[in-house]
């Protein structure tokens, strides 16, 4: 059992795939799981409370950012002590939540991140120009240089968790994260993970990249 | 007075009259109402007597009257778009606030 950690998935219009992340999840021991419906109105929420999640509704739809963090406070308030954040799509194993979290439970980090290029084989040479793009931009807004951006699989201690206030709604909070892990100096480390790529489950494409990469300027120099 | 004078003079009327109506009903504060009182008493004053605009543009080193209002305009409503910007982003903030503890406090129901 891993009582002490809680799996939070922000999902939106995830009906087809959310059961299955659930029951994965439930598979590998994890009983705490928060999954924050952002605003979707199919069968999202109702799969996920069936495949045994407890689900947060958002009213309207107010971002991924948003909705990661309703689902962290939400398990600090319940008294977590790791928090990791999944994604809803498929795109991550929960066998390697534990390669994730063992070194923040051993107290060597606060945060892991997931980096891609190592067990991932076969990625699409289009994801990889814009990874490369979303690497080397992250590093220009926040001075940290990082072997991956964006694939949205961490997990953090409760200190840390209480840290990340994210601000940013919607996608820009993967590099506000990364921000806040320089600002205040959080401990941290990359771990190799596993992403499923298939056309249904491509998160973020170039458009998308674009719209974070504007998102994140606009917010780094005007808030 | 040319016919456009005439139109500027009466649209700041209009809108004079629309802002005391505003602060009457308490949508505008004292300090937004003032404000926007002087602007278009000012837009109204320019109207009467355009070679002010010219005089004031001589001041401040500017060559045409009609420049100096260009320019003011310009700057006033960059001020405007920023203000507006700021708090759109705090309704924002403040609208994610208000679904999250909805969120959280049916979850414990």
């Amino acid at each position: 059992m891993n009582d002490d950690t809680c799996i939070i998935i922000a999902a939106y219009y995830e009906s087809d795939n959310i059961g299955d992340v659930v029951r994965s999840l439930l598979e590998h021991n994890y009983e705490n799981i928060v999954v924050v419906n952002d605003g979707s109105d199919d069968a999202t929420s109702d799969q996920a409370q069936k495949a045994g999640a407890t689900v947060l509704e958002h009213a309207i739809n107010r971002g991924q950012g948003a909705a990661l963090r309703t689902g962290v406070e939400y398990a600090l308030r319940q008294g977590a002590e790791y928090l990791v954040h999944f994604d809803a799509d498929g795109q991550h194993q929960a066998e390697e939540i534990q390669d994730m979290v063992e070194p923040v439970k051993a107290g060597r980090v606060d945060i892991t991140l997931g980096k891609r290029f190592e067990k991932t084989g076969d990625i699409p040479a289009s994801k990889k120009t814009v990874l490369y793009g979303a690497i080397l931009f992250q590093f220009l807004i926040t001075g940290v240089w990082l072997s991956d951006a964006h694939n949205g699989f961490r997990a953090m201690n409760r200190g840390a968790a209480e840290t990340l206030e994210i601000k940013q709604d919607r996608m820009g909070h993967a590099t506000e994260i990364i921000e806040y892990i320089k600002r205040y100096d959080l401990r941290y480390e990359e771990i190799p993970v596993t992403i499923t790529y298939d056309e249904d489950t491509e998160g973020q494409r170039l458009w998308n990249a674009i719209n974070i990469a504007k998102k994140n300027l606009f917010h780094k120099f005007f808030r | 007075m040319t016919l456009f004078s005439y139109l500027l003079v009466t649209a700041a009327v209009i809108m004079l009259g629309k802002t005391v109506y505003k602060y009457s009903e308490k949508k505008f504060t004292a300090i937004e109402a003032l404000v926007w009182s002087a602007l278009w008493v000012g837009v109204g004053v320019i109207s009467f007597a355009p070679r002010l605009v010219s005089w004031l543009a001589g001041l401040v080193g500017i060559g045409r009257g009609v420049d100096l209002v260009i320019y003011v305009s310009i700057l006033a409503l960059f001020y405007l778009v920023f203000r507006l910007f700021d708090r759109v982003e705090q309704l924002s903030e403040e609208l994610t606030s208000f679904v999250r503890e909805k969120a959280i406090e049916d979850a414990d129901e």
